[in-house]
Order: C-alpha cells, then structure tokens, then sequence
C-alpha cells in the first residue's frame, strides 16, 4: 500500500515537470512560430533621398504567382553595361525586391527600373522587363497598398516633373 | 645699395614671421591633487570619466599603456560644457627585454587650449594640470610646449620599464581642456634613445573637407543601403538612414524649409557665416526640400565640386541631367514625381577627410 502512495507521489511529480518543460518550450518557441508564419516579398519604392522609403510586403499568391511568371519568362540583357540598374538621381529610381523570408522561385534580391531588371543570388545577371510588366505591376500593388504620398499619386497622374 | 634696403627688411618680415609661427609657445603647468580638481568641472566634485587606453610599441615585455581619460564640465562648474583631457602613462608592468626602455616626451595634435580656468585656485589661469597627490603615477611634467596645433609634454624625469613586474613607473594624471568633444588620434611617444612610437589616444576632434571618393558609400550592401544624403552630407555613416534632429530629441515635423533646417541646427551643425566660408575646417552642406514630400543634402568636397547621395543609391557628382555639380542652387534638382525646388541654406558640420568619419551627432 505505501509502495503505492509512493508511485502515486511520483507519478504526480513527474506529470507536473513534463507540463511544466510542455508549457516552457512553447512559451519560448511562440515568437519564432510567428516569424516563421511570415512570408512573402518586401518590397521598397525608391522615392526618396532623405526620408525612408515606402515598404510593403508582397503575400498575395496571385500576384506572387504572376511575378514569378513573368521572371522566369524575361529575357537576358546581354547589352547592359552598368554596374546597377538603380540609378543615382533625384526622384523615383526604382523598386527593390528582398525575398527575406525565402520564397519559393525568387532570387534574394532583384531591382527593376525602366525595363531592366538586376537579379542578385549569389551572382548578378541583368534581364529584360519587356513593357515595363514587373515595374508596373510591382508600382500599382504600391498604390493598391497604400504606401505612396498622396501628393505622389498626384504627380504620378499628372505625370509632373519628368 | 639702397635699392637693397627695402628687400632686407622685408626679408627679416619674412624671417620674424616664420619664427613666430614655429616658436614654441610654453603652457602654464600647474600641480594640483584629487579631487579637488574634479570641482572646476562638477559642482559636487565628483566626475564621470570616459576611458581608454593603448599599448605603447616599446621593446618591453608586459603591459604599457598610454591612458586617455575625458570627461565633460557639468553646469554650475567653472568648466560647464568643455570638455577635459586628462593622460597617463603607465610602464609600472613593463619590462626590459635587452634594456630598460624610457619615455622622456610625448607629442599630440589638441588644437586650441581652454585658457581661462584656474586649476589650483591661486586666482589666476591655467593651461595645463598634473594631479601630483590623491591619484596615480610618480612622475610630472617639466614642461608643455605648444607649437601650431601640438603640444609636447616633456616629463621630469624619464618614465621608465622596469626589470620585473611591478617595478617599471608611471606618470601622474595630466590634463587639460578643450571647447570640442572628443575624437581619436595618433600621439608620438618618444623614446629617451631617440625612438617615436605612434599611439592612438583621444584629443579633441578635429574637423576637415573629404575628398570626393564614393567608393566608400557605394558598396552595394549595408553602407549604401542604411545610409542616406543627410549621412553623406555630413560624411558620417551611422547606418540608420539618419534623420535631422533625431538625434537630439528634436526631429522635424514637417518637411518644410524652417523645420529640417532647425532640425539640423538641434543637431549641432552651424549656419554658414555671412563670410560664406566655414569656420574651423568645417565643411560647407546645402539643404533643399521638395515641400511636403522630402528634403536633400549636398556636400562641397575638397576640390571645390558638390556631391550627393540620393537616398539608398549611390554616391554621385552629378546631377540629374549629368553634369558635374559646381553650384547645388544651379543643379538640376528634378527627377520623375519628386522635385527639390526650395534651397533652405547652407550650413557647416564637422566632416573629416575621411570618408564616413565625420563628427556630427546625427542619428
């Protein structure tokens, strides 16, 4: 009988401590879950010179689908001659892509401007954005987002300045 | 013969003045114990120091260091808001290999020495302390000469290794004060057999033009993405994508002409005299802002010629139409959907001549 209790003691000991490790574990593993959870692309539109540029997050499977469509399908720019596609000016030079939580079919970074393209994963390679498709799609899910100035839509419409 | 005379005396003008500029010119040292001294720069007598050290290249085995010790007068202090200087050297752990290696002097670049403060409390100025009781070493000054912008502290008595641990010297605590906060140097140590040792220390910073060199911002990663035209303007990297005021607690509101010029003001950069050159080797930066929308900063390198960041691209000399930038005001400023059309000044800031090393608090 006290053999018994004995077993009883430790058994109820042993289930508190495995609960209790249970508990802890997932209580320090919870935020690299939700890292874990994030995805997609981000996305920065080159605006600016002093203020930070806007970002966004690219998650939408059509659009990333759609993206990775036309990637795959642009031509190599054998003629391209210059170390960046981003140039050094002053007011809109481009949009850059930072696959940071690692997506399927996208090298680690790409830049777009004007109809060429700037992959970087592991080695640089320039295509070809034939009819501005990546740039402008990439540009209207900024809009769409809601990360562009108002007062840059404006211009934008009006195409002001240049 | 008398054709001769105007060209002898203009001659010995000439001499006069070359004497005059390289003479040197003998500090006042005086002798002073801690902590009294800690009262010309806090009211309760008490200091909070910043440290550092590095090792002198002497033939000894051991540890030998030259201390670099600074700290700021607090209000209320006769020294509120300079900033003192304080060395050391310390061989009491080195040791001979073949000899015993002796310091007699050592030179370092400080710049304009704070002259109004009295350290022993005689009621008369001072130039240079040595704390000779309440705090380390045995060995003083004999003399502190400045010539130009170095002064050469030459020890009473060599400073000395010794033949085993423990058994080498050190100097006291010798310090004095500058307007400007502090910046990393190389001071010479002069060995008493003729040797100079370079050893890095901290003395006032000293501010001068960079040249144009992009390759330093344009390294495709995290110099050139975290790095904007407010950082390259004051050639200072901080990898933050500096904002003006931020630092100081005082960042702009709105992006308008009035608030990122005070905002940088905040900041510590000064408006450019009406002279149009700036003052102690400052460097002259533009501001533009496209209002409401963004601002940008250009910079006059060494050479005469502007240049500029765009944001996280690279660093440029030219314009948005191409051409090199002789006057900011005359650049093309205008690019698709953004246009810099408002010029809010120039200002000066404390650059360096090397790239990113600037002396700016920015953030």
């Amino acid at each position: 009988m006290l053999i018994h209790l004995e077993m009883k003691k430790i058994f109820y000991i042993l289930f508190f401590i495995i609960t209790l490790s249970i508990l802890l574990c997932n209580l320090k593993e919870a935020p690299a879950d939700n890292e874990n959870n994030k995805k997609g692309l981000k996305v920065t539109v080159l605006l600016f010179s002093g203020r930070p540029d806007p970002t966004f997050l690219l998650e939408d499977e059509d659009t990333l689908n759609q993206l990775k469509d036309l990637l795959s399908k642009a031509k190599t720019n054998e003629k391209f001659e210059q170390a960046t596609v981003i140039p050094s000016i002053l007011g809109y030079k481009g949009i850059v892509v930072d696959n940071l939580y690692s997506v399927a079919g996208f090298p680690s970074r790409f830049a777009i401007y004007k109809g060429n393209i700037e992959i970087k994963d592991g080695e640089t390679k320039f295509l070809i954005d034939e009819e501005n498709k990546i740039e402008g799609l990439l540009l209207d899910r900024a809009i769409r987002k809601g990360v562009i100035d108002k007062r840059i839509l404006k211009r934008m419409e009006r195409r002001e300045y240049k | 013969m008398m054709n001769k005379k105007p060209f002898s005396y203009l001659y010995m003008s000439a001499l006069v003045l070359v004497v005059l500029f390289t003479a040197a010119c003998p500090l006042k040292v005086v002798n002073v114990s801690a902590p009294d001294i800690n009262c010309v720069f806090d009211p309760s007598c008490r200091i909070t120091v910043t440290d550092s050290s590095a090792p002198i290249p002497i033939p000894a085995e051991g540890t030998n260091f030259l201390q670099s010790r600074t700290f700021v007068g607090k209000p209320g202090s006769p020294a509120n808001g300079l900033y003192g200087y304080e060395y050391r050297i310390d061989l009491r752990n080195a040791v001979g290999i073949t000899y015993i290696p002796c310091i007699s002097s050592m030179i370092i670049e400080f710049g304009p020495v704070v002259s109004t403060l009295d350290y022993d409390g005689d009621g008369s100025s001072d130039q240079v302390f040595v704390i000779t009781s309440g705090g380390l070493g045995s060995i003083g000054l004999a003399s502190a000469d400045k010539i130009g912008n170095e002064i050469t502290f030459t020890f009473s008595s060599p400073v000395c290794a010794g033949g085993r641990p423990g058994d080498g010297q050190s100097t006291y605590f010798f310090g004095l004060v500058s307007t400007k906060p502090p910046g990393f140097v190389t001071a010479k140590v002069k060995e008493t057999t003729g040797t100079v040792y370079n050893v890095q220390a901290r003395a006032p910073q000293k501010c001068g033009i960079p040249p144009y060199n992009p390759s330093y911002w344009n390294d495709g990663g995290t110099i050139q993405h975290n790095n904007n035209c407010y950082n390259y303007a004051n050639n200072k990297r901080t990898d933050t994508y500096a904002q003006p005021g931020r630092a100081a607690g005082a960042m702009y509101s709105n992006l308008t002409c009035t608030e990122v010029y005070n905002a940088a003001i905040a900041d510590g950069l000064v408006p450019l005299p009406a002279s149009g050159n700036c003052p102690d080797g400052k460097a002259k930066i533009a501001l533009f802002v496209d209002p409401g929308v963004d601002y940008h900063w250009y910079r006059l390198d060494r050479g005469g010629m502007w240049s500029h960041k765009p944001g996280a691209t690279q660093a440029t000399n030219l314009d948005n139409s191409g051409n090199p930038i002789s006057n900011p005001e005359t650049a093309d400023r205008c690019g698709d959907w953004l246009c810099y059309t408002d010029f809010c000044g120039y200002l000066c800031c404390c650059s360096d001549e090397i790239q990113g090393q600037g002396h700016e608090n920015i953030n």
